[in-house]
């Protein structure tokens, strides 16, 4: 909530007088390009394994998140809508050239100018999460069965699946399933922002790229990570496990890439 | 023999039912008037809506063609089989052989897929997804030497040597000559007779609908089924089985196999050419479950007895084995609880649609 605050009175106190800063009535594209990572190493489902807590290892089948509202900053305070969701989805990301090139989501007629920050949620927002695939046509991020829970009428915000090595003797046979999404009593998604110089110009295509660290989701720090040996599935029904993943998918692991 | 006799002598009569026309010198068809009607289907809400083609709108006359098609053994070398011979609507669209029977009683290679609510299948049809729509997968099995076994050339000719096939062609897409007849057409009216296979009116859609009760053995099935109850085992089932369609459309592999060994059939992967695709195969619809024996894409299992006790047990470890298939822990009472469920996805209205049923038949 204070970061909410926050971000209004930056936004309410933001130059709105007409200066260089101002959006023109032109416009271009951007493309919101996602790489994930897992610590220092791309994150490359089912080819890689990655060094995990406790001598352990980990090959993950699946990530993925919703983020929705998903706007640009202006520099002169206003906000620009890129788009209304998006599945950042890493499924079929199996080698490290995929990796490189990672995921990518373009808007076109972006008004022209200077822009200072994106913001979006991570999860589906509440208006969007009151419906339900069948409000959407074939091929919307939300039109997917698999990310819904109608008995909790809640989308699914983030899946990760995969397969952990519980002692290092290179058995990975021990399953991870972790699918959070939205139940009554506990509200998930939160708006983040981040800042970027982004500059977007008449008919040109402008990258803004973002990193996803899979190892700052389950695993923050060596004290504080997932430990499979104890857990290896969660629907959102152990909140020791869905907030340490739901927390630090919005406030660590996602970056602006330098 | 006297099949095809008897549904030519039927289908003969079926157009001498419908308004008159003829074709004209050399397969001339223009003379016929050509005025499509529009088909409105009676989409169930809860559906995603179905998508829209184009180049393919349903019509009254293009679906009835589908139909006649779906059901005529001219599509066979031998005039012996059709679609219909291993989709049979008593069984929800499928066979009741492991796997299905073709012409000269050619063993094929995978169980016949039950055929329910196809228009929502926006990708990827078959076990393996070789074909990404409706229109593409009636093209193949005319050609398969398992299956109808016959060329396409050569259904063409029949159908444009037939008495009567041309006028319904006319009707449907209003081709000028008999000639015009190809096999596009052919997948087309197929796909439009398929597209009308909506299944929503099972007990648990009359649930969902607050029409009707589920038994409590039922209730506790689904429970199981959707890994609702904070007290009893999870199924994982919906994981996979999801939504009106009680499928997600993709591929998995359930662990039926160690499919990092040799496999007999790799499924998505001899498509894909990727290995982390071997031994994936698409997520059927479990709508009409209790009636679409034997089960898996290679018809393994006889029973659903036999299906939930192999995901009970969790499955054989592949590198790229779905997560989701992992020892459940349920008991007899729990096995027969959700098989009770499973029972609720039985839509017999669906088994009696006239409208889908086979044509030639009195």
């Amino acid at each position: 909530m204070i970061a909410l605050l926050g971000l209004s009175l930056t936004f309410f106190s933001a130059d709105c007088g007409g200066s260089e800063d101002d959006l023109v009535d032109e416009f271009g594209e951007v493309e919101l390009n996602f790489q994930g990572f897992f610590g220092a190493d791309p994150l490359v489902m089912l080819a890689n394994e990655y060094d995990y807590e406790a001598g352990m290892d980990v090959r993950f089948q699946l990530f993925q998140f919703y983020v929705s509202e998903i706007n640009l900053i202006a520099k002169s305070g206003e906000k620009v809508r890129l788009g209304e969701i998006e599945l950042v989805n890493f499924e079929n990301i199996q080698s490290e050239d995929a990796a490189s090139k990672g995921l990518s989501f373009s808007y076109s007629n972006i008004p022209a100018g200077e822009y200072r920050a994106i913001e979006m949620g991570i999860g589906v927002s509440g208006d969007l999460n009151e419906k339900a695939p069948a409000d959407y046509p074939v091929g919307h991020p939300l039109a997917f069965q698999g990310n819904y829970w109608s008995g909790l009428s809640s989308y699914i915000f983030t899946k990760i699946e995969g397969n952990a090595d519980l002692n290092g003797d290179g058995d990975f046979t021990e399953k991870l399933t972790f699918h959070i999404g939205e139940k009554e009593d506990v509200p998930l998604y939160q708006t983040i922002s981040l800042d970027y110089e982004l500059s977007v110009s008449k008919d040109q295509s402008s990258v803004l790229p973002l990193s996803v660290d899979l190892k700052q989701v389950i695993s923050p720090s060596s004290t504080n990570f997932l430990d499979f040996r104890e857990v290896s599935q969660d629907h959102t029904n152990q909140a020791s496990v869905y907030t340490l993943i739901v927390d630090n998918l919005q406030k660590n692991a996602i970056r602006v890439r330098q | 023999m006297r099949i095809f006799v008897g549904i030519l002598i039927v289908s003969i009569f079926w157009f001498a039912c419908q308004p008159q026309a003829s074709v004209g010198p050399n397969g001339d068809l223009s003379a016929i008037p050509y005025k499509p009607i529009p088909l409105e289907l009676n989409e169930p809400g809860r559906f995603v809506k179905m998508q829209v083609f184009e180049d393919n709108p349903l019509t009254e006359a293009g679906v009835d063609l589908g139909r006649m098609l779906f059901y005529d053994p001219i599509l066979s070398r031998d005039s012996t089989r059709s679609c219909s011979s291993c989709h049979l609507q008593a069984f929800g669209f499928s066979d009741t052989t492991q796997v299905s029977f073709g012409i000269e009683n050619r063993m094929g290679k995978r169980n016949a897929i039950a055929l329910t609510n196809l228009g929502y299948h926006y990708t990827q049809f078959f076990w393996d997804g070789r074909v990404a729509s409706l229109e593409e997968q009636a093209l193949i099995p005319v050609e398969d030497s398992l299956e109808l076994g016959t060329t396409w050339e050569e259904v063409e000719r029949k159908l444009r040597e037939h008495p009567t096939y041309p006028i319904a062609f006319r009707a449907a897409f209003g081709i000028e000559n008999a000639k015009d007849i190809d096999r596009y057409w052919v997948a087309k009216a197929i796909a439009q007779f398929e597209r009308t296979f909506i299944s929503a009116n099972s007990k648990f859609d009359q649930v969902l609908d607050g029409k009707a009760t589920l038994t409590a053995a039922e209730e506790r099935g689904r429970l199981i089924f959707f890994d609702e109850s904070e007290i009893l085992p999870t199924g994982e089932c919906a994981h996979c089985h999801v939504g009106p369609l009680l499928t997600t459309l993709t591929f998995f592999n359930n662990g039926l196999d160690n499919t990092d060994q040799a496999l007999r059939d790799v499924g998505l992967s001899l498509i894909s050419g990727n290995e982390f695709d071997r031994g994936k195969f698409k997520t059927p619809s479990l709508r009409n479950i209790a009636l679409t024996a034997p089960y898996m894409h290679d018809g393994r299992f006889s029973t659903l007895d036999e299906v939930i006790e192999q995901y009970n047990k969790g499955g054989h470890y592949s590198k790229n084995e779905s997560p989701n298939i992992r020892p459940l822990g349920l008991n007899e009472s729990d096995k027969a609880d959700l098989i009770a469920f499973l029972h609720t996805l039985t839509d017999t209205s669906y088994l009696e649609r006239q409208d889908l049923s086979n044509p030639f038949l009195p």
